[in-house]
């Protein structure tokens, strides 16, 4: 049983436009194992994950399920051959009940109708197997997400999956429940079922994984036994690039406090976190996905509801924040995804770019033509907005033109606190030093930077300090001198860090 | 996705035909209302009330039930009203052609498959958005229906199509006979076969559902045609009770389906909703337009009424909806 | 981390918008065009005037529509609401009310039920169609209810010149419509709150987070909608010399079908009252073209449910072929 090979990958290649997901990823999967993936945000156990599920294809490269070559087209193809994968966004149908949410596209019928007594007995049996008291006649809306979570593995299990692709299973998980989860794991496991497990959490790879895959830019960095390899050289694999990048800063006193947070709740994924930027300084906010970085930008910028903390801007406390009042008080948030929250697609790039001023430029609500045309034109040298005519709509631009238009937008507004969510993310390496170039501008002028950033290159080499939020919480604040990629992955993953 | 409130998982719940763990909100409403009319009216009461109740309320289950199976999957049909005035005047139209009651029903139930397949077709082919699709068949049906009948009534005789409308089985009007089954029908079809679940899976994950295999966009077409059907019988009914196609007939009957199984507990999103729930709500507005006429309310207020009542109840419904206090 | 290649920006700047207000203006002439051959009678002056008197009335309408469906909304009450109001006014007038005041008072109402509209949306948070459908119902019954079944006919010159005077030569219908859009395209064009109701339709969460007030935006289009369905309810009642339950019954369909035909999209953020005027004038062309040829004008309904359908449909595919091409 133990120690069959049920997946053999080899040479898997995976390109988007303009980015190398996977390159040349070589990597097995034997039966009964846990075999943990790790790895930064986008450094490719995602691509991977989706490729093995039949969700995407490889561009190069093959995949030999127990033994045999095979070419997964889809991902209902890949769950006949036996790849169950379980996202973190479930399948599942709210007002259905368990048991038809287990035979989904599959219903037992008896005389031609459905056959409810087998599916409830059926989906009994699995839930049972895996000792999850769950009734099978509850709607799936009114279970909880570890209980949801359960019902996508009876889902898979039902489907004679061989292999089980879970991402980030704990991450919405209480302690109890992630004990429950190990339990049923253990119980797959000696059914002979082989799971990849995607996780954030280190300890999680001696608790349960039995070899651990380190993943760094679309490589494979290596694959290790857990019982012989230590976390600290986990970390190391997984942030060992050297740096050769420079970053234009030039470092300076910082100035008064011009943006403070202070114990923010939210939902579940913000517990209490709190932190300070001031004038003159760029704060990087580092953390893993998940960790609640987006989530807190949102809730200082008012764009989403808090329930518990406060904010002060520029010294006064802010009640009711929501967007436009937090403009007006001279803040502005670069949105993580710049297409679906940064930009109006539809619209040109001058009607972006004032898109956030319009009652600063037109007090008296009419739009001056003139006016329009000169401060747009500014920006656009300025930021060297590289675009045939101002008219021109956005949804044709670059990545990283599109990016400088968000950015000119929040210049444009006169902001003094910015929040900037992954700035240079998915742009080529030109624009990116650009808008780091800009960024050092902008905060020599005196203007408070927090710069949220999945590369930690980038992190290290634009901020005055970083804080590292992990949770829902910022649970460290690291110095520019003492701050190390792994350091911050430590913090990120919740490993202990020497002071 | 997180549930809305985790829920002791052994909380047992009855088979469908029970609409909630509790009595929904609607039944009270229709309690109320009865004994607000039983009180202020003498002729409420009676049996033969009642049974016209029961009678006027057939035609609109048939409907509503048409309006819940689109609804539950997240689309809406605007078209229903019109495919009713259609379907009768096709009905009609046969049986003027000298062919027989059989026949003149199946024609009219063919026009409604025909309208409910081009709209099906429009949504899920051609990526319109529903309520524009529909709402374009229902011009285009209530044009056929004037341009057909010639902007005024036709009529027709024929007994035994005059039976489906006026007849009885025992002392149950045929009418009321024919939505029963429809309500069987749809009852048997949401929750006894992989259509009925794969409607609501549309409603409440089309994107999930889709991942798992299923032809999502087939099933969605599929609903519209039966719907389409479904309008398309309560126009036949509707023809024969009144011995006559009109063109204008079914002009707002997709208002009140769409209002029944709304206010019965079906919602816009997230395929939730109950076959039961939109009985008491269609309970609910032959109450009201019933209570109306029989408390002595002119014809001549009552759509205003209650166009109001339902859009006030639509509006508390949804707030409601929105801050948990109904589910 | 990784990088993404660079992309020069296209060569050949094509602004859509250009390209699909120019699309729609080629149709019109073509139109005209293939009409002038097909009947002598196309081209005259006086058919001309003809053509553009009823062209306005559908273009104030339909102007108050292109506002709510450029916030990616629709309003299903714009008929009602045109009846409602201007049976108000029409009451106001025959009640000694001195006319401005009963003219401000129908705009008035208009506006209101506009401003009811924005409230369902906005802060309800119902779906548009489901809102303004209820409205739709609501609007109409109470019109009903105010006539008391009756019509309400012969008003003082001082009035009835909105319908049937000129002024410079010009009908009134059309001076009043230059009046109307061409304010309310500078005001979409040109000011602060256009700018806001392009945003919102276009991305309603990019708009809100670059601090455009997104609840008050939809509102005001709302209202705005309303008023100017009031605005057009005068003018026709005006010219009808009579206000009736049922003149706005038809008027929701052809609105919508200038708005589409005339290139603004159904999700918001795209088109304007220029594509509009043009489309209403082609629909108008078509009908009148109909008439000239001896169509029977009962098959327009169905040709106006087509031709929506058909609009939206060329429109999406040439908006997917055009965002395809740029990725």
């Amino acid at each position: 049983m133990e120690g069959r090979l049920l997946i053999e990958a080899r040479g898997i290649t995976k390109t988007f436009p303009g980015v190398r997901a996977l390159d040349g990823v070589d990597f097995d999967l034997k039966a009964g194992e846990t075999h943990i993936l790790l790895g930064e945000n986008g450094a490719g156990k995602s691509t991977l994950m989706k490729v093995l599920a039949g969700a995407y294809q490889p561009d190069a490269g093959t995949i030999a399920l127990d033994g045999r070559t095979v070419r997964m087209a889809n991902p209902r193809h890949a769950q006949k051959l036996g790849v169950g994968i379980i996202y973190q966004e479930f399948n599942l149908v709210p007002y259905m009940n368990v048991a038809q949410n287990i035979f989904q596209g599959r219903f037992p019928h008896r005389w031609g109708f459905l056959d409810h007594a087998t599916m409830h007995a059926e989906s009994r049996k699995l839930l049972d197997s895996l000792n999850m008291d769950i009734d099978t006649r509850a709607k799936v809306v009114n279970l909880g997400v570890a209980q949801q979570q359960m019902v996508e593995v009876a889902k898979a299990l039902s489907v004679q999956s061989r292999i089980l692709i879970m991402d980030e299973p704990t991450a919405a998980l209480t302690d109890r429940e992630i004990e429950q989860l190990f339990a049923t794991i253990h119980r797959l496991k000696q059914q002979g079922i082989g799971i990849i497990y995607i996780s954030h959490r280190l300890q999680e790879v001696h608790q349960i994984g039995d070899r651990v895959t380190v993943f760094r830019d679309g490589r494979l960095i290596g694959t290790r036994a857990v019982s012989q390899v230590t976390l600290d050289e986990l970390i190391g694999m997984m942030v060992g690039r050297t740096i050769t990048h420079m970053f234009p800063r030039d470092y300076q006193p910082r100035g008064p406090e011009a943006l403070r947070v202070e114990g923010v709740v939210s939902g579940t994924r913000l517990r209490g976190a709190s932190l300070t930027v001031h004038g003159g300084e760029i704060v990087g906010l580092a953390g893993l996905v998940g960790a609640g970085r987006t989530e807190l930008a949102r809730a200082i910028f008012g764009a989403d509801p808090y329930q518990q903390g406060q904010v002060w801007v520029f010294g006064q406390p802010v009640k009711a924040a929501n967007p436009d009042k937090m403009v007006k008080l001279g803040m502005g948030l670069l949105p993580e995804d710049r297409k679906a929250h940064g930009l109006a697609m539809l619209l040109s790039l001058s009607e972006n770019i004032v898109l956030a001023s319009l009652q600063r430029l037109f007090p008296r609500r009419f739009v001056d033509a003139g006016t329009e045309r000169e401060v747009v034109a500014r920006y656009i040298s300025d930021l060297r907005i590289a675009t045939p005519s101002p008219k021109r709509l956005v949804q044709f631009l670059s990545g990283g033109t599109q990016q400088k238009v968000v950015l000119a937008k929040w210049l444009c507004t006169h902001s003094r606190i910015f929040i900037f969510d992954e700035p240079t993310r998915g742009i080529d390496v030109g624009a990116k030093a650009e808008i780091h170039g800009f960024m050092n501008e902008l905060v020599k002028q005196g203007a408070a930077l927090l710069m949220i950033s999945s590369d930690l290159p980038e992190i290290l080499g634009m901020s005055d300090r970083v804080y590292v939020m992990r949770q829902g919480r910022v649970v460290a604040e690291v110095p520019r001198d003492k701050a190390t990629q792994e350091r911050i992955v430590a913090y990120a993953m919740g490993h202990e860090v020497e002071p | 996705m997180s549930a809305v409130t985790p829920q002791p998982a052994n909380r047992r719940e009855r088979g469908p035909l029970v609409v909630w763990n509790h009595v929904p909100p609607v039944a009270w409403v229709v309690l109320l209302l009865i004994a607000f009319f039983g009180v202020t009216a003498p002729g409420f009461f009676t049996a033969g009330n009642f049974l016209n109740i029961m009678l006027q309320g057939s035609v609109l289950l048939i409907m509503s039930v048409a309006a819940t199976l689109v609804i539950l999957t997240e689309g809406i049909d605007l078209s229903l009203g019109s495919v009713l005035t259609l379907a009768g005047v096709t009905a009609v139209l046969t049986l003027q052609a000298g062919l027989s009651v059989p026949a003149a029903v199946l024609a009219g139930v063919l026009t409604g498959v025909a309208c409910g397949a081009a709209t099906g077709f429009l949504i899920t082919a051609g990526k319109l958005p529903p309520f524009i699709a529909t709402l374009g068949m229902m011009g285009i049906a209530a044009g056929l229906a004037l341009v057909l009948t010639r902007q005024g009534a036709i009529y027709s005789d024929v007994p035994a199509f005059v039976f489906l409308g006026g007849g009885s089985l025992g002392v149950i009007p045929m009418p009321t006979v024919i939505a029963v089954l429809v309500f069987v029908f749809g009852w048997i079809v949401l929750y006894q076969t992989d259509f009925g679940r794969y409607i609501i899976s549309i409603g409440g994950n089309e994107m999930g559902t889709r991942l798992s295999g299923v032809n999502t966009a087939w099933w969605k077409f599929l609903t519209y045609v039966v719907a389409g059907a479904l309008a398309a019988l309560g126009g036949v009914i509707m023809a024969a009770r009144l011995r006559a196609a009109d063109p204008i007939v079914g002009n707002g009957w997709e208002f009140d389906a769409i209002a029944a199984a709304i206010l019965g507990g079906t919602s816009f999103e997230k395929g939730n909703g109950t076959l039961g729930g939109t009985v008491l709500g269609v309970l609910l507005i032959s109450v009201l337009r019933n209570g109306l006429n029989v408390v002595g309310v002119g014809a001549m207020w009552q759509p205003a009424l209650i166009g109001l009542v339902i859009i006030a109840a639509i509006v508390f419904d949804v707030m409601l909806k929105q801050r948990g206090v109904i589910q | 981390m990784t990088s993404a290649t660079v992309a020069t920006p296209r060569g050949g700047h094509l602004d859509p918008r250009i390209l699909y207000t120019g699309s729609r203006l080629l149709v019109l002439i073509l139109l005209c065009v293939i009409l002038a051959i097909a009947s002598p009678v196309f081209f005259t002056a006086t058919n001309a005037l003809n053509v553009l008197r009823v062209a306005s009335l559908l273009v104030i309408l339909a102007i108050g529509e292109t506002v709510v469906i450029l916030t990616a909304g629709i309003d299903l009450s714009i008929g009602s609401v045109l009846t409602f109001s201007s049976v108000i006014a029409a009451l106001a007038i025959k009640a000694g009310v001195p006319l401005p005041l009963a003219l401000a008072a129908g705009l008035a109402v208009g506006a209101a039920l506009g401003f009811l509209n924005g409230l369902m949306v906005a802060i309800v948070k119902l779906p548009a169609f489901i809102a303004t459908y209820g409205m739709m119902w609501v609007a109409a019954g109470f019109a009903v209810v105010l006539l008391k079944g009756q019509v309400i006919y012969g008003f003082e010159d001082d009035f009835r010149f909105l319908g049937v005077g000129n002024l410079l030569g010009m009908p009134m219908p059309i001076i009043v419509m230059v009046l109307l859009w061409v304010p309310s395209y500078l005001l979409l064009r040109h000011t602060t709150f256009g700018r806001s109701l392009y945003a919102v339709g276009a991305n309603q969460e990019a708009a809100r987070l670059s601090g455009i007030k997104k609840d008050r935006t939809l509102i005001l289009a709302y209202t705005l909608s309303g008023l100017l369905s009031a605005a057009a309810g005068l003018v026709y009642v005006a010219r009808l010399n009579a206000s009736e339950a049922g003149i706005g019954a038809n008027m929701l369909l052809p609105a919508i079908a200038a708005v589409v035909i005339g290139g603004t999209s159904l999700f918001g953020g795209e088109g304007g009252i220029v594509g509009t005027l043009i489309g209403a004038l082609i629909m108008t062309i078509v009908q009148n073209g109909m008439n000239l040829l001896g169509i029977e004008s009962v098959w327009q309904g169905v040709v106006l449910g087509s031709l929506i359908v058909v609009a939206v449909l060329v429109d999406q595919w040439a908006r997917k072929a055009l965002a395809s091409e740029s990725n």
